[in-house]
């Protein structure tokens, strides 16, 4: 009998086969090869500030001499300026430029220091770029639906009224009149001569800067990154506001996106480096009642927590501050609007953001196409106006 | 087929030595790999639970042989054990944490927390329950509170960040 050869290429079918074996021990490894599976040499610090704990990673060779010694210094000082920002910053802390800001009569001009001058400066900027949609002076709104250290309405009958709501309103839509100025080396914000009544109490101007605070905490401790010549590692502050140097020896971090109806899951990853990231979602904090969503972001067009159906933002690229003031904006736009708004105002940055739709769950991003993963196959892309869910 | 391609075909279609030892190597690159990825995963059950506020650690307990309790006799931490339940209440920085130890089914989560967030309560959509010496610690800033694997070291080693 005839023998029959068949031209199949035995060496390459194997070849694949070793590449096809040595790429799956090394993913299961999760070593991406290179500079990457050699172990990272590192120093961590976590500090509590602001309601919630940031994590400072450096890389670097510290088995250098004097690594040690400089990595204290710069753990100390990155521990000062957050200490000092919260102490701007707080609404509770006595000395706070915002806690006297808060106090002072309408109208009033008041003493701020440098760090409530910046943040108030880009809360202005931001504000005005996003006709309002983010908007720090909704203060009373947050602290009436108990998220300001409060308790949350245990039933419909405890949600604000809608005239208590309107009182509000008239005090943070005048947000815009804030005036800021500096007269020699001293800082001075002027409160709006805005007041409203309700239940008898008579309300001025507040305003909580907490979110934009951590941003612009973040973009410090970048900047003071880039002064002790540290090129490798990130500071995250409670995962939304992270100023982001390279992984250990040079390559690219995998920002995984946490799944907005899944907090333990991710839904997209990225690999992005030397960046400032924020984000803001529905899923922080929150409380439901009744079957719906109550969470801790509000509308400065109803003055109720968010309902556009956008569940998360995500901005990557520019100032911290700046960014966690814009995905606040983002969560109270329509989702056509956020769109556009991204296309026309942020094309600098890479913006990413999830949406509820009656057809299931949504996701818009700017990135290009191979610039980020899909991870969970219940988003799919937000490619329009849809009926939100 | 031509006679020719034939003939290239059945003097190629066998392995050299030298292509031999080269796969062979390859495959146990690759074996060893995933032998040593194994053997580093730590997938033992929990070994035990350690509460820290502040840095300071302020109560252990080890499944192993049932040892620990409150580190501190400031009133911090009381504990209450009922029938394989461990609870630990740790008040700190105006608030409390109620900390339940499961010791049959080896794990720990956060039961109840008088925090606004609540992130570190374990709820349906908020998985945060420390059942394996891989888990990561559980965190109630507002409280500056951890709960964490016994033993538990972070490693920075991945790129890898969640946002």
């Amino acid at each position: 009998m005839p023998r029959i050869y068949y031209n199949i290429p035995v060496k390459r079918i194997f070849r694949a086969l070793c590449a096809i074996l040595c790429a799956a021990a090394s993913a299961m490894c999760g070593c991406g090869g290179g500079e990457e599976s050699e172990a990272a040499d590192y120093r961590y610090s976590t500090i509590y500030a602001m309601n919630t704990s940031a994590l400072l990673v450096v890389y670097d060779d510290f088995s250098a001499p004097g690594a040690e010694e400089k990595f204290a210094r710069f753990e100390g000082e990155a521990r000062g300026i957050i200490a000092e920002v919260e102490n701007s910053l707080s609404v509770s802390k006595e000395g706070s430029s915002v806690l006297a800001f808060n106090g002072a009569e309408a109208g009033a001009k008041v003493e701020i220091d440098v760090h409530a001058y910046e943040v108030l400066s880009a809360a202005e900027r931001v504000y005005a770029d996003t006709d309002g949609y983010y908007n720090p002076a909704v203060y009373y709104n947050v602290s009436a639906y108990g998220f300001n250290g409060g308790t949350f309405p245990a039933s419909e009958e405890d949600i604000p009224t809608d005239g208590e709501i309107a009182a509000y309103g008239e005090i943070y839509s005048r947000f815009g009149e804030l005036t800021l100025t500096v007269e020699g080396d001293k800082y001075y914000a002027i409160k709006p001569s805005v007041t409203a009544e309700y239940g008898g109490t008579v309300y001025s101007m507040k305003v909580d800067l907490g979110g934009i605070g951590k941003g612009y905490a973040a973009d410090l401790i970048d900047g003071l990154m880039d002064e002790y010549g540290y090129g490798c590692g990130y500071f995250s502050f409670g995962t939304s506001s992270i100023a982001l140097k390279r992984f250990a020896g040079g390559g690219d971090f995998t920002l995984g996106f946490t799944d907005p109806r899944a907090p333990w899951d991710e839904y997209l990853s990225a690999p992005v480096s030397d960046r400032c990231i924020s984000t803001s979602g529905d899923y922080e904090n929150y409380f439901e009642l009744g079957g719906k969503r109550y969470c801790h972001i509000f509308s400065p067009v109803t003055g109720r927590p968010v309902e556009t159906g956008i569940m998360s933002a995500t901005l990557i690229g520019g100032s911290a501050a700046e960014n966690d003031a814009y995905t606040t904006a983002i969560m109270a736009m329509p989702p056509e609007k956020a769109a556009a708004f991204i296309a026309e105002k942020l094309s600098s940055r890479l913006a990413v953001f999830t949406l509820s739709a009656a057809d299931g769950l949504k996701y818009f991003t700017n990135i290009g196409e191979g610039g980020y993963t899909i991870l969970n196959g219940r988003y799919t892309p937000y490619v329009g106006a849809e009926n939100v869910a | 087929m031509s006679l020719k391609k034939v003939e290239q075909v059945k003097k190629d279609r066998c392995f050299k030595l030298a292509d031999l030892i080269i796969y062979g190597v390859v495959i146990l690159l690759a074996a060893a790999l995933f032998i040593a990825f194994f053997a580093v995963r730590d997938d033992s059950p929990l070994r035990g639970v350690r509460i820290r506020v502040d840095n300071a650690a302020v109560y252990e307990y080890s499944f192993a042989d049932g040892s620990g309790g409150a580190l501190t006799e400031d009133g911090t931490v009381s504990v209450e054990e009922n029938g394989g339940i461990i609870e630990v209440t740790v008040r700190a920085y105006g608030g409390y944490n109620v900390i339940v130890i499961d010791v049959a089914a080896r794990t720990a989560r956060v039961r109840e927390a008088d925090c606004p967030g609540g992130d570190c309560v374990y709820t349906e959509l908020n998985r945060t329950e420390i059942s394996s010496n891989n888990s990561p610690p559980v965190y109630c800033p507002p409280h500056r509170l951890v709960v964490e694997p016994l033993g538990y070291s972070p490693s920075y080693d991945d790129p890898h960040i969640k946002i």
